[in-house]
Parts: C-alpha cells; structure tokens; sequence
C-alpha cells in the first residue's frame, strides 16, 4: 500500500505532465487503413484543433473595430495563443500581388482558357469595352503591363475564393444580416487538450464579457478547445457526482446495517486500495489514464465493496462466536471464484484492440484485484475482534423473498416473465455505432458555432480527400483532375465547395499550357487590338515562359491558411495533400469516385471509427460468448452441469433484460451497451456463486443486497451522465444488475433454503 | 454633424479582400513608394499641432461637404448627357465615348453609350450588367466579383458627390471659383494611391465634371451636360433596366 501511495505521489507531482488524458481522439485506435490517411489526418487535426475563431458583430462598423482593437491587445495579454490574427498586415495585402503578378502570363482561369480557345477575338472585344467603361477601373498602368487584361479575371477568382470577407481598416469584415462582424482568429499555444490551457479559458471569457460590456457588440467564438473543456468539465463533474454519489451512499449503508466505525473504516480502505492501485497501475502501464476510465473507474467503487460486504456481513451473523480466520475460510472459495470470474469478464476486453477499452478493462481488474487483496490479507487482521451481537436487519423480509423461491411455479415464473418481457426490447433492438454520442456537445457552443459558419462561409467539415502522386508535379496534375471532378460534383449539387491547393497554384503542365494559350493570342489578336485602338504599336508578349513554383507559393504569405492542405513527402517517398470537402450533401458519388481512382482515397474519421465501433460491437458479442462459456466450463468443473445451468442463467437472463430495456427506453445501442454485459455477468455470476457456496441463505442474501444496492447506486448515477454513451451503459446496467439481484437465489437448491432457515430459527 | 447614410451606400466604403488587380500593380512599382494605411495617417495627424490649429478649419470644411452631398441628394433623380475623354500616353489621340446617363439616388446608374460603339451600363448596390447592342445582358453581381465592385463603388460615390462616404478613402478640399464648387479628393491609402493622383468633381446644382488623374500622368475626363431633373418618373424601359 505504501509502495502505491509513493508511485501516485511521484506520478502526480514528479511528472510534468498532466496523468489525466482527456482527449477523445486518444481512445481510438489508430487509423488502420493506411499510414497516409493516418498522416493526413492526423495533421489535418492538429491545424485544425489549435485555431480559435472570434466573430465581433456590431451595427456601427467604428465601434466593432474599436471593440476589434481592444479585444486584439486584450489577447496579446492571454497566455492562451502564441499567434493572434486580428489585422492583415499591408504587406500581407500586397503579397497576393507580388507572387502572382510576375507570372501573369502563366495564369488563366477556366473560362478564359475556354475563351482563348475558341473565340479569342473576344478578348480583344472584351479589352476594348473595358477601356471604354468607366466602370470597370482600366487604367493606364494596368493596360501597359497586361494589354489583353488577362490578370484582373485570374486575380478576382483567386479571392472570390478566400471567402465573403472584405478589409476594412487591415480588418477582415463580412456582412451579415445588416450587421458588420470583423474576423480574429488565433493560434492556441498548446494542444487544446492540455489541461493547464482549459485552466486559461476562464480569463478568456472574462476579456470576451469585458469587450462585450463596454462596446455593446456581439461577440461570438468557437474552436476545439471549447468542446474539450466542456468535455473536461463535465467528465470531472461526472466523476465526482458518481463518486461521492456512490461512496456516501455505501457509508450510509454500512452504518445502517453495522452501526460501528471498524466495518465502516475497513470498506473505506478496500475501496481506496481498489481506486488507488487502479490509478497508479494504469498510468504505469499507459502513461496516462483516460477521463473516460475513471468515469467508469468511479463506479468501480460498488464493485469492489461486494467482498468487504461478504466478510463483514458473516462477522455480523456470528456475533460472539466470530473467528476472523475461520469466517474468511468460510467465503474464501466464493470471493475468489467470484473475483475470477469477473476477471475473465474484464480481462476478455484486453484482447479489442482498442486502446480506450483496454484501458477500461485493465483499470477495472486492477482494482478489483486490489480490493479482493485488501479482503483477504488485511480483515482477518484488522477485524479479528467480533461485532456486538446484533440481530440481522431486515431478517422477516429477507426470509419471506427466500421462501417465495420455494415455490416451483415462482422459480420458473418470474425468470420466464422476465426473459419474455426483455425479449419483446429485443425485438426492437436498434444499433447505432455513430462516435458522435460518445461526446456531449453543449448546445449554447454548437449553436455559436452555427452562426459563425452562417456569417464567414467557412466550414469546419471532416470529411477529406487525400490525394497521392511520385512526385510534386504529378500530385498538382492529379488535384487538379480531382479538382475537375468535383468543379462537377458541385454543379450537381452533391457538395457545396472544397479547397485543394490546385485552385491557387496550377501545375507546371497547365502553365504551360496557358502561356501557349497566351502567346496564340497576342499573335493573333495582336494586330486587331492595335487597329481597333490609336496605339504606337502592337502589343507583344516578351516574357518567356517562368512557372510559378510550389516553392514560391509556399514560401509566401498568401498560402499561409492553405499550407496545410499540402502535406508533402510521406514516409513511403508518395508526395501527398488533401482537398477539405465543405457542406457534402451526397457522399456515396464521391466515396464512389475516390474508390475508382488509385490516387484518391477518402478520409472521414468520424465514419471509419463508428465503422470501427460497430465491429468491436461484434467482436465484444463474441467475447462475451466465450467468456460466458469459460465461466460455464469452470462451474461444470466445480459443480455438476445442471448446477452450473443454473448458476449461469440468472446473469445470462439479466444481460438480456438489461439490454432489452434499454432499447425500450428508444436510446440506440452502441458498443457500450455491451460492456455493460461484461460487468453483468461479471457482477452476475458473484451472487449467484454466493448462494451456491453459502452455508447461511440469509447472511449470503444480505450481503448481496448490500453489494447490489451500493452497485445500483453507482451505475444509477452513471444513467444522469450527459454523454449519451454512458447514460445507455448506466441504464444497461442499472437493469441488468437489478435482474441479477432478483435471480440469484435461483442458484440454490429448494432444499439448501429449508434447511437455512430453520437452522436460523433453531 | 452627421449625414446619415443608407444601408446600401454604406457597403460602397468595403475595401475589399485583395483589391483589385491594383495590387498586382503596387506589386510592380518598386516597394519604395512606401504605402500608409489610412488610420495610422489619420492618427499621426491629430497628434501635431497644426492639425489642432487647422481643426476650426476643418470643422467648416465638414459642414461645407455635409451641405454639399445634401443638395446633390436632393434631387432624387438626375438625367444628361456625358462625353467621356480618356487621355492615356500610350495613344497617340484620346479615346472619346458619348451617351446619356440616368442617376437615381434609389436604384443606381444608367450609362447609355452611344458612340463609339452602343453599350448599355446599369450599375446598382450589388449588380452591373452590360449589354451590347441586341446581344443578351451580361449580369455580374457584387458577391461573386467583389474585385470589380471595388471600384465601381467608388465611382458611384463620386458621382452622387457622397462626401461622407467618399472620407473613408480620400481627403477632401472644397474649394468655390467661378460661381463652382470644386472638391478634389486626394487617395489616402493602398491600393488608389498607387493609382491615382487625385480625382476632382466640379460643379453647381449638378455635377458638371469628374476628373480621374493617374499617378502616371494619363487621365479620364468625363463632362456631363444638358443636366435635368425631369421626366422624374423612370420610363418602362429604365424601370427593367434597374431590376436586374
């Protein structure tokens, strides 16, 4: 124990790190279909996560970039960002210009290709309504440098795609609903999962109320780093409700049922034996322990009671006549089938490779291990003294629900009642595998987030291509033919945008192609321009032909908020990059396009790991057959096979009935669902393995009221979580151990309880 | 005093994202000609003394221009006729255009070309169409194409004499010779002051002249004359050339 003590110790305040892992992403396995989509992924998050967005909205554009000045300085103040985006530098400005300008003559858009091809006497047409226009901005400056004003089109589609943003003051400002908004992003200085950053959050929603306060405007932010602290936030709310929720009702009980410090004392140090080495052993083995695990682990505590429950319940019965070594004898061979039995249950989730559930699996069984350790070295030791003699609490009823199982028609009847009621939520069973429940997503961010999509046009989408090639060149040729693809798509309505690196740098080959184009039309239209207008000469093209390179793109300014779509060379020596898919209305023709193309494959984390869950909901239902058969197989050897029938049925029915109502309540079923299975047959087996090897029905039935109650309390608090994932695991549980309880003494033959009882009465 | 303005001249001021192929040509002119955004200029002014000196001054100014754009709003509605003359050195002579025009304080602008060649302009808040002769409309709207905007909004600024509006990117000097008023406008940030020198507007009850001088040197004159304010309903024809 001491050893346990100083590793926790160490872990908690030796480590710089936080033990406590609370990113969800960390539960998951990695990505198996392929290292690039992995990659891509993975550094697609990471760009992604670090942002933070704010939108300032007010009705008088002064004050909002006022409000914009003051908000950005307020930042600078924040330890939160190590970059804050609020005015676009000038330089930044001009630097669409100086990279695209010099290679003008390299760059067309698709209708003037289309145009140059086939009619290019309309661009001469074009040049020269322009001129006479004075609308259309022709200057004398930009007819010298680009006669057949090709660039103006090219530039304009450019920043057509930058979004509905316009600057005002260096500030990009959008209108939205007769208000203005200015945009200020910012980049967080460390991953948003880092518990000392979601400390930060607090004073940032200070600033944002100041801003709001003193300019009346609106303010509205979103980012990952607000879910996450949500997520933070609950889980640790979470936790302690089921904590102190399960450990004040445990000591209630044990007073009521005890009335005396020393049974109270000694469940206490089994519990916190149990959490502690859970704890410690995890993070020793993991590194870390995940917020989902002690969620779960919390509720660990009604479980590792149930032995201490045993003991202390016998030392009770006895009254005078207690031997400490004598009454663990008398439990021993149950605890410990029960403790193993558990195990095998626990332990069957180590083989998922599932990083989140293996860890929820070695938690539970380390803790139980310790607890069980806790029972068997220390009570005799500490407990050695007998209680006062008191009489059981609550004998008459006990014993009325015991004789009710005398009854053969009882015996059969209620389990038969309660398979067939549980059969009928059977029927009804539907599963959905979606990952999406396994968060909570707070309304009030998810709205913000909404508008903020509605007001900037920018999307947050998953959904991605990855696009593959040897070498650079090639990967430019291959975005842009998928680029065409999708050009397609969006006339279709199958999506509504998407933003590839080839919509701002063309490859080699389409310059190429383009400076033909160009050079074809100054010597052809050439002579007619300079006949349709009093000019000195004809306009010749004297530049040859110098690509813009994806060097140059990257190197400047403008790619900045693109770069990371350009993930360059891989591991496998494959150049690659992704397209972001935004507002996908129809995802079956692009999931189709990408399967036929050898370069292209399609990425949608969120999809492959509900995939993913859905399989491990198959592969846990095969654990738990084989789990249950291993069990049945160890109770054959122990008892005889009707026995062993009997002990099985009753968590068997329980697991069905659990399941069964929670798909009555209309909650779909999901992977969890099923873990819940594991800890009910777990749990299960315990009573009935109890009643089997007592020698006192009513101690036995105590004790596992005690133990079932205290477990009831626990997962029943799991049913007020706010994710979806364990609320539907609490309710699967909450049933199914209620059943189990019910059925337990099924286990015993009619006999054994006769003989019970009137040996008590005697 | 304040000049409130409508919610549709208020977009005009946007400077929008990239303006312009004008940055391609900031890009081209050596970086010396060092650009100052337009508030830091601003600030830089109010802390010198003789901006303090000059304030009574530009007090004046400011109730001058306010008077101003309220008697060019006052009429709802003003018809003419132009004559357009760009003067660019790369021509050897002058680039002349004549047509009418039709300006409503409420929808936008008709510019009725009628020689060297027919064209028919209609500029409104957020859409410009052309069209050729017989051939069908071409429709451009301010969304898709905020480059082209930029700076069709500011002409419109110009031409309805918008003061207020046009402060946000220019400094303005009224100035009265000859029974006129003259207003020069001097651009006071990227990317029109790497554009354009200055642009006046001369006039009385109407605008008589609007003048566009190029940093270079080449300039567009357009003189508008025969200036009325009747018929003051729109013909059947103006009405769906406005409703875009």
């Amino acid at each position: 124990m001491l050893l346990l003590a100083v590793a926790l110790g160490q872990q908690l305040f030796f480590q710089r790190s936080n033990p406590i892992e609370t990113n969800i992403l960390a539960l998951l396995p990695e990505n198996r279909q392929d290292p690039v989509a992995q990659q891509a992924f993975d550094h697609v998050a990471k760009s992604m996560s670090n942002k933070v967005i704010f939108l300032l909205g007010s009705d008088d554009a002064d004050n909002m970039l006022a409000a914009a000045d003051a908000f950005d300085s307020a930042l600078h103040t924040s330890p939160l960002f190590s970059k804050i985006t609020a005015k676009v530098p000038v330089d930044t400005q001009q630097a669409w210009g100086e990279l695209y300008f010099p290679k003008r003559f390299q760059l067309l858009t698709a209708d003037q290709k289309a145009r140059l091809t086939l009619h290019p006497e309309q661009q001469t047409q074009y040049v020269i309504q322009s001129l006479y226009n004075p609308f259309s901005g022709v200057t004398g400056q930009e007819l010298a440098s680009d006669p057949f004003l090709l660039f103006r089109d090219y530039l304009s589609q450019l920043t057509k795609q930058t979004g509905n943003f316009s600057l005002n003051k260096g500030y990009l400002t959008t209108q939205y609903q007769g208000k203005q908004f200015v945009l200020i992003s910012a980049d967080l200085a460390d991953s948003p999962y880092s518990y000392q950053l979601q400390q930060q959050l607090p004073a940032l929603l200070n600033i944002e109320q100041g801003i709001r306060d003193t300019y009346k405007v609106e303010l509205l932010h979103t980012g990952v780093v607000f879910y996450a602290e949500h997520g933070t936030e609950s889980a640790k709310s979470e936790i302690s409700t089921i904590g102190v929720g399960s450990l004040v009702g445990v000591i209630l009980l044990l007073l009521l049922v005890y009335r005396s410090p020393l049974p109270l004392a000694l469940a206490l140090l089994s519990i916190g034996c149990g959490l502690l080495a859970a704890f410690v052993g995890t993070v020793a083995i993991f590194g870390k322990v995940h917020l989902f695990s002690l969620v779960f682990g919390a509720s660990l505590i009604g479980v590792s009671i149930d032995y201490a429950f045993h003991f202390l319940t016998d030392r009770l019965a006895a009254g005078n006549s207690w031997h400490a070594n004598k009454g663990l004898k008398q439990i021993f061979t149950a605890i410990t089938l029960g403790l193993i039995t558990s195990l095998i249950g626990y332990l069957g989730m180590l083989i998922a490779p599932f990083p989140g559930l293996q860890q929820l699996s070695l938690f539970s069984a380390i803790g139980l291990v310790a607890a069980y350790a806790t029972v068997v070295c220390w009570y005799p030791v500490l407990a050695a003294k007998p209680s006062q003699s008191r009489p059981l609490p609550l004998t008459r009823a006990m014993h009325a629900w015991l004789a009710l199982w005398q009854q053969p028609l009882f015996r059969k009847g209620l389990p038969t009642l309660l398979l067939s009621l549980a059969l009928v939520g059977l029927y009804h069973v539907e599963y959905n595998d979606d990952i999406r429940q396994l968060q909570a997503l707070p309304q009030e961010l998810k709205q913000q987030e909404d508008t903020i999509k509605a007001i900037t046009g920018l999307s947050s989408s998953q959904q991605m291509l990855v696009v593959t090639a040897n070498n650079q060149q090639q990967l430019l040729q291959n975005l842009e033919s998928v680029s065409n693809t999708l050009t397609q798509f969006q006339h279709q309505g199958v999506l509504k945008g998407f933003q590839s690196i080839s919509q701002y740098l063309p490859s080699e080959k389409t310059q190429r192609q383009n400076h033909e184009l160009i050079q074809h039309l100054y010597q052809q239209q050439g002579a007619v321009l300079a006949q349709s207008l009093p000019t000195a000469g004809q306009a010749k093209l004297e530049h040859d032909f110098s690509p813009l390179t994806i060097a140059q793109f990257i190197d400047s300014p403008v790619s900045e908020p693109l770069r990371f779509l350009w993930l360059g060379k891989l591991a496998n020596q494959q150049h690659a990059a992704i397209i972001m898919l935004s507002d996908v209305a129809d995802i079956a023709p692009i999931i189709d396009f990408a399967e036929q193309s050898a370069t292209v494959s399609y990425l949608n984390k969120a999809d492959e790991v509900s995939a993913l869950f859905g399989e491990y909901r198959v592969r846990v239902t095969e654990l738990l057959i084989a789990a249950s058969l291993v069990i049945m197989a160890v109770l054959w050897w122990r008892y005889d096979f009707t026995r062993a029938v009997r002990l099985m049925l009753p968590p068997v029915i329980a697991g069905i009935v659990g399941i069964g109502v929670t798909s009555l309540t209309g909650v779909p079923l999901n992977l969890f669902n099923l873990l819940a299975l594991i800890l009910i047959l777990g749990i299960g087996i315990d009573y009935t393995l109890f009643f089997a090897e007592q020698h006192q029905a009513d101690t036995t039935l105590l004790s596992i009221t005690l133990s079932a109650m205290t477990t009831l309390l626990s997962f029943g608090l799991l049913a007020l979580s706010q994710t979806q994932a364990i609320h539907s695991f609490g309710i699967t549980v909450l049933t199914g151990i209620m059943v189990a309880w019910l059925l337990a003494p099924l286990s015993m033959s009619p006999a054994n309880t006769s003989s019970s009882t009137k040996e008590h009465n005697a | 005093m304040q000049v409130k303005l409508s919610k549709k001249t208020r977009q005009f001021s946007k400077r929008k994202l990239a303006p312009l192929y004008l940055w391609g040509l900031v890009a081209s002119v050596p970086l010396t000609a060092n650009v100052q955004a337009a508030d830091t200029q601003a600030a830089n002014a109010q802390t010198t003394d003789v901006q303090a000196v000059n304030t009574q001054v530009a007090k004046t100014q400011a109730i001058l221009l306010a008077k101003l754009q309220q008697q060019l709003a006052e009429h709802s509605l003003v018809r003419g006729n132009f004559t357009q003359t760009r003067t660019m050195e790369m021509f050897s002579q002058p680039l002349v255009s004549q047509g009418q025009f039709l300006l409503t304080q409420q929808q936008g602008l008709l510019w009725q070309q009628t020689a060297p060649f027919p064209v028919k302009l209609t500029l409104t808040a957020d859409k410009l169409s052309q069209q050729f002769g017989d051939q069908p409309a071409q429709v451009m709207s301010a969304s898709d194409n905020p480059m082209v905007f930029y700076f069709s909004h500011v002409f419109l600024s110009l031409f309805k004499g918008d003061t207020s509006q046009l402060m946000e990117q220019f400094d303005l000097t009224l100035s009265e010779q000859d029974n006129e008023w003259q207003l020069v406008l001097v651009p006071t940030s990227a990317p029109l002051n790497a554009v354009f020198r200055n642009i006046t507007i001369r006039g009385d009850q109407h605008i008589n002249q609007l003048r566009l001088n190029e940093v270079r040197g080449d300039n567009t004159q357009i003189d508008f004359s025969h200036q009325r304010t009747t018929p003051a309903a729109l013909s059947a024809e103006e009405q769906r050339a406005f409703q875009l």
